[in-house]
C-alpha cells in the first residue's frame, strides 16, 4: 500500500483560495523533484500573480520575475548554473499572453529548463479578467461581463499545437479535474524535470487548473467545467516527446 | 599590438573591459550605435566560458540578465534609444530587488526613432529613468576610449559594491570612435562569493526568496535601506574632471562628446583672452555637485554645452550652484558642437548679447 | 491497514476531498477551523486509504499512511 504524506519541501501553507489548482501543481512540482533527488539543487522561478504563493511554501530558492518574463529569467539562471535543476512557474496570462515571445524563445532555444504552465482561463490575481489565449468562447469574466464574443474579442487559441512546432524535448498537457488526470499531469511534470536532469531540451507542462473564485463557481463545479469545457478545447495528453517514452 | 595600449572603438573596449572584469553573462539586441557591443560579445564571451545571448528583444534580454545576476555572474546589456527605453521595466526590478547590472545606453540623437547619429538627449532617462518606483543609477559618462575600458571596468565593481545597477552613458561619437586605448587586467568573478544569491541549496538550509525587497523585509525597513543607499552613493561617488576653473569667467558644463569639444574651446578661448573653464561630469549620476563648491568669485556664469534641444543637464548645473550665477545654454541639437561655436557662443555671454537660459 | 488522517487546520473548505472520496468515507462538516473554514471529518470505518483524498486535495491537509 503507497504511503502517502506531504513532500518535505513543502514548509508553509500556500496563500491560495480554497479550491484553487495551484495547491496541487506544488505538491506534484515538489513530489516530482523528491521522487528524482533534486531536491537539494532547485532554483525555482515563478511568476507575478498567483504563481508567486509558492515563493513561502517550497523550501527552494525562488526569484519572482517581472509579468510574462519568467522563461527569460530562468534562462539566464541555468545558463550561470547549468549543473541546478531551474524550474519555471507561471500562469497562462503570464506565459501565453504578455510573455509568449519570452515562452517562444526559450523554447526556440531549447533551454533545458521545466516550464508549468497553470491554465485557469482567466488572470487570476487581478481579480479575473479574460485571458486572450485561454476564455473560452462565452465565459463571462469581469472583463468580458456578456462573455466573450469571438468577433469583437478573438478566439481561444491552443499554444501547445505552435510549441509542438519549435522541435522542443516535451511538451503536454494535463488537467486536475479528478485523481486519474492529476496522476497523469504528475507523470508530466515529472517527466519535465527527467529531462532537465538528463540535459535534454526545453519542456513544457501546462495544467488545466481551477479558479472557483474568479469562474464564481464552487471547488467542484469548477473541476466540472474543465473537465465538460475547457478539455474540450485544451486536449490533454502528450504534444511532443522528442525522446519518446520510455 | 604594443603591450601597453590597443587601438579599439569604444563599444569595443566597454566589451572588452566588461569581459576582463569578469562579466561572464551578457544578452542584448541590435541597435546603432551600440551593436559592436553585442557583436564583440557575440565573437568573444564563449571563449572566456560566458554566455552571450542575442534575445528576442530588450524586455526579454534583461529579464535572462535579471536572472543571471540572480544567481551570481557579473552581467552586461547595452542599447540605445527606443531600445533603452524598453529596459526600463527591468531596471526597476533589478533595483526592487537590490541585484547588480550593468547596462550601456550608447545615445543616438532623437526622440522617437529619431536618428542614428550621436545625441546627447538620453541624459534624463539615464539619470531620472529605471523605469517606475524609487531610484537611483550610478551613471558614468566616460568621454574617450581609454575612459570607455576604466569605466565599464569600474562600474562592475560599483554595482557589487551597492548591489544597484550602473549604466555607462555614452554616445555614438565616443562609442564609434577609434583611439588609443589601455586595457585594464583581466580578472575572474567567483559566482558563489555572495550570500545573497540564487546557489539551489539543500532542503533545510535557508533559502534566499527574490521577490520585492519591500515583501520581504517590510515597507520601512526597505525604504530606510534604499535612502541609505542613495544618499551613500550620492556622497561618496561624485567624480569629475575640472580644467582651468581657477580663473575662470564663464566655466563650460558638458560631458561625453560635447566635453572633449569644451577642452579645445577652454584651450583656444584662453589663447584669445576668453577666460573659459570647463567642469566635466564623469558621474552624471550623482551629479558632481562638489565641483561646484569654492569657485573663484571670477566666474561670472555656466554654459551648458549639450546635444539637446531644450537642455537635460541644466537643472542639475542649477542645482549644484545652488543659482549662484546665471546659465546659459550652448544647445547643438543633433550637431556635435564645435570649437568655434562654443568660443562666439560664450563671447556673445560676455558682452551681454545672449540672455541666460531659463530651465524649464 | 493505511487510513486518511486529516489535519483540517489547513483546510480550506473547498470539498474536493468529498468528491474524490470513492467510499464517501469524507463527510463535509459546518465546523470550521480557525482560519473560518468549513472543515471535513474522515469515517475511518469506511477508508480504505486510496489516497485520492491526499492526490486532490490543493492544501496538504491528508496523510496516509
Amino acid at each position: 500500500m503507497p504511503v502517502y504524506k506531504t513532500p518535505k519541501s513543502i514548509i508553509a501553507p500556500s496563500g491560495c483560495c480554497g479550491g484553487c489548482g495551484h495547491g496541487i501543481i506544488q505538491r506534484l512540482i515538489a513530489e516530482s523533484i523528491e521522487e528524482l533527488g533534486l531536491q537539494d539543487q532547485v532554483i525555482a522561478c515563478v511568476d507575478i500573480a498567483c504563481s508567486e504563493w509558492s515563493l513561502d511554501c517550497l523550501d527552494y530558492d525562488h526569484i519572482a520575475g517581472p509579468h510574462g518574463r519568467i522563461a527569460s529569467v530562468a534562462t539566464g539562471i541555468k545558463k550561470v548554473r547549468p549543473d541546478k535543476t531551474v524550474y519555471a512557474l507561471a500562469g497562462d496570462g503570464s506565459s501565453y499572453v504578455i510573455g509568449w515571445t519570452e515562452t517562444t524563445y526559450a523554447a526556440v532555444r531549447d533551454i533545458p529548463i521545466t516550464m508549468i504552465v497553470v491554465n485557469n482561463g482567466i488572470f487570476g490575481m487581478t481579480g479575473g479578467q479574460m485571458n486572450l489565449a485561454t476564455t473560452l468562447i462565452g465565459d463571462k469574466t469581469v472583463s468580458s461581463k456578456a462573455g466573450r464574443r469571438r468577433e469583437t474579442m478573438g478566439h481561444p487559441v491552443d499554444m501547445l499545437q505552435a510549441i509542438r512546432t519549435f522541435d522542443v524535448e516535451f511538451a503536454a498537457r494535463g488537467a486536475l479535474y479528478d485523481t486519474k488526470h492529476i496522476d497523469e499531469t504528475k507523470r508530466f511534470i515529472k517527466k519535465g524535470f527527467e529531462n532537465q536532469r538528463d540535459n535534454k531540451g526545453f519542456s513544457i507542462i501546462e495544467v488545466l487548473s481551477p479558479c472557483p473564485t474568479n469562474w464564481k463557481l464552487d471547488p467542484v463545479d469548477a473541476m466540472e467545467k474543465i473537465k465538460n469545457e475547457n478539455e474540450k478545447v485544451f486536449p490533454v495528453g502528450v504534444y511532443t516527446d522528442r525522446g519518446g517514452n520510455k | 599590438m604594443s603591450a601597453d595600449y590597443v587601438l579599439m572603438k569604444g563599444n569595443e573596449a566597454i566589451a572588452e573591459a566588461a569581459l576582463r572584469a569578469g562579466c561572464r553573462f551578457y544578452a542584448g539586441y541590435p541597435i546603432t550605435p551600440q551593436s559592436e557591443i553585442l557583436e564583440y560579445m557575440s565573437v568573444n564571451m564563449e571563449k572566456h566560458g560566458g554566455t552571450f545571448i542575442q534575445g528576442e528583444n530588450e524586455i526579454a534580454s534583461m529579464s535572462m540578465l535579471f536572472g543571471a545576476s540572480a544567481a551570481g555572474a557579473r552581467v552586461m546589456s547595452s542599447s540605445s534609444g527606443p531600445g533603452f527605453d524598453l529596459k526600463q521595466e527591468e531596471i526597476s526590478y533589478l533595483t526592487s530587488n537590490n541585484l547588480p547590472a550593468v547596462l550601456v545606453n550608447s545615445m543616438r540623437y532623437g526622440t522617437g526613432d529619431g536618428e542614428i547619429t550621436p545625441g546627447q538627449d538620453s541624459y534624463w532617462v539615464s539619470t531620472r529613468g529605471g523605469g517606475h518606483g524609487d531610484k537611483r543609477l550610478i551613471v558614468l559618462a566616460p568621454a574617450s576610449v581609454n575612459e570607455c575600458a576604466e569605466l565599464t571596468y569600474l562600474a562592475f565593481d560599483l554595482a557589487e559594491k551597492y548591489r544597484n545597477v550602473v549604466e555607462i552613458l555614452t554616445d555614438g561619437a565616443i562609442s564609434q570612435m577609434i583611439e588609443k586605448c589601455t586595457l585594464p587586467p583581466a580578472k575572474e568573478h567567483d559566482i558563489d562569493k555572495f550570500d545573497w544569491t540564487l546557489t539551489g541549496k539543500p532542503l533545510g538550509v535557508k533559502k534566499n526568496k527574490m521577490n520585492n525587497l519591500t515583501n520581504i523585509i517590510g515597507h520601512p525597513a526597505y525604504s530606510e535601506m534604499m535612502l541609505n543607499k542613495f544618499k551613500t552613493m550620492f556622497a561618496e561617488e561624485q567624480r569629475w574632471e575640472s580644467v582651468e576653473t581657477e580663473d575662470a569667467e564663464l566655466v563650460l558644463v558638458a560631458y561625453g562628446i560635447s566635453s572633449r569639444v569644451c577642452k579645445t574651446a577652454v584651450r583656444e578661448a584662453r589663447r584669445s583672452g576668453i577666460k573659459l573653464g570647463l567642469i566635466r561630469p564623469i558621474t552624471v549620476w550623482p551629479f558632481p555637485r562638489k565641483a561646484f563648491e569654492a569657485l573663484p568669485d571670477s566666474v561670472r556664469g555656466f554654459v551648458t554645452v549639450e546635444m539637446s534641444i531644450s537642455s537635460q543637464m541644466g537643472e542639475d548645473i542649477m542645482m549644484a550652484a545652488k543659482n549662484s550665477r546665471p546659465l546659459y545654454g550652448c544647445l547643438t541639437n543633433v550637431n556635435i558642437p564645435r570649437a568655434k561655436q562654443i568660443i562666439d557662443f560664450c563671447r556673445d555671454v560676455l558682452s551681454g548679447k545672449i540672455e541666460p537660459m531659463e530651465v524649464i | 491497514m493505511a487510513k486518511a488522517k486529516a489535519n483540517t487546520e489547513l483546510c480550506k473548505g473547498c470539498r474536493l476531498c468529498v468528491r474524490a472520496c470513492p467510499k464517501h468515507a469524507i463527510i463535509p462538516l459546518e465546523q470550521v477551523n480557525k482560519n473560518g473554514y468549513e472543515i471535513i471529518e474522515v469515517d475511518q470505518e469506511l477508508c480504505i486509504g486510496c489516497g485520492m483524498c491526499y492526490k486532490t486535495c490543493p492544501d496538504n491537509v491528508f496523510t496516509v499512511e
